[in-house]
C-alpha cells in the first residue's frame, strides 16, 4: 500500500515542539519507513529530523499540516496525531 | 532571533579539553559561573544533567544543545563550546559531539525558547556551518565564524 494522507493537527501542549517534544516525534517517525512531513504550507520539513522539527518553532496551538507517504502510512500517521495528541506524554 | 542576540564573546570557548559529557558539563557549567557571577556553577550543572537524562540533547552531526530553564536567568543566555576530541553524548545519531551550544532560558519565556530553538536548529543543521565552527583555532575565531 502506497497511500498519501494528509491531515492538520493542532499542537496542543504547553509548551510547543520544543526539543524534548520535537525529539519524541522524530522518535515516533523513526519508526517507520514512509515517508513523513510536517510544518506550515508554506515551509514543510522532514518529520524524521530533529533540527529540521526544531526549525518549525510551532507553539501551543499552532496547526500544522501533515503528510505521510508510502509504507504503513496509515500506521505512521496515526502514531504521529497520537503523540502530538497526548501533549508528547507531558503534563499540560 | 539571531546567534549574536544571545551569544558574547566571552561566552564562546574553544577547544575545550574533556572525556565524557559529565565532564564536559560540569568544566562548562564551572566556566560560565566564572563569566556570569549571577550563576551558580553547581545549580548550572545539576539543571544541565537533569535535563539530558530526559533525553539527550546531541541532536546529530556532532552538535549538542544542552539547555535548561532557570529561576536565575532573566533573558535567553547562550554559550558557545567546541571540544578539543568528540566524546559520548548518547547523540541521536550516535555520533561523538565535538560542538555544544548552551541555552540557559528564563522559566517562562515559552515562545522566546522555541525562537532560539529555531534559530540554532537552522544554523546548525547546516554542514557547511558546522565545519566553518570546526576550522576555527581561537575563541574569537570561533566567535566571529558562528555570528558572522
Amino acid at each position: 500500500m502506497n497511500d498519501l494522507i494528509e491531515s492538520n493537527i493542532t499542537i496542543i501542549n504547553k509548551l510547543g515542539l520544543h526539543a524534548r517534544a520535537a525529539a519524541k516525534l522524530v522518535g515516533v517517525a523513526n519508526k517507520h519507513a514512509c515517508e513523513i512531513e510536517i510544518g506550515l504550507p508554506e515551509k514543510m520539513v522532514n518529520a524524521k529530523s530533529i533540527m529540521s522539527v526544531m526549525l518549525l518553532a510551532a507553539s501551543k496551538g499552532t496547526q500544522l499540516n501533515l503528510r505521510v507517504r508510502g509504507e504503513n502510512a496509515h500506521q505512521a500517521h496515526v502514531d504521529i496525531c497520537a503523540i502530538i495528541n497526548n501533549r508528547f506524554d507531558e503534563d499540560e | 532571533m539571531d546567534i549574536i542576540d544571545i551569544l558574547t564573546p566571552t561566552r564562546t570557548l574553544n577547544d575545550l579539553e574533556c572525556n565524557s559529557k559529565k565532564r564536559a558539563l560540569e568544566a562548562t557549567s564551572e566556566w560560565l559561573a566564572r563569566v556570569i557571577p549571577a550563576f551558580d556553577a553547581t545549580e548550572l550543572f545539576t539543571a544541565l544533567i537533569s535535563r539530558e537524562k530526559l533525553g539527550s540533547t546531541g541532536f546529530g552531526d556532532g552538535i549538542a544543545l544542552p539547555h535548561c530553564r532557570l529561576a536565575t536567568c532573566d533573558q535567553v543566555t547562550g554559550a558557545l563550546i567546541k571540544l578539543k576530541n568528540g566524546i559520548d553524548f548518547d547523540a541521536i545519531d550516535r555520533k561523538s559531539v565535538d560542538i555544544m551550544f548552551i541555552l540557559l532560558v528564563p522559566e517562562n519565556a515559552t515562545n522566546e525558547h522555541l525562537q532560539v530553538l529555531s534559530t540554532l536548529a537552522g544554523k546548525f543543521g547546516e554542514a557547511e556551518f558546522r565545519e566553518r565552527l570546526r576550522a576555527c583555532n581561537s575563541n574569537e575565531e570561533l566567535f566571529q565564524a558562528a555570528t558572522r
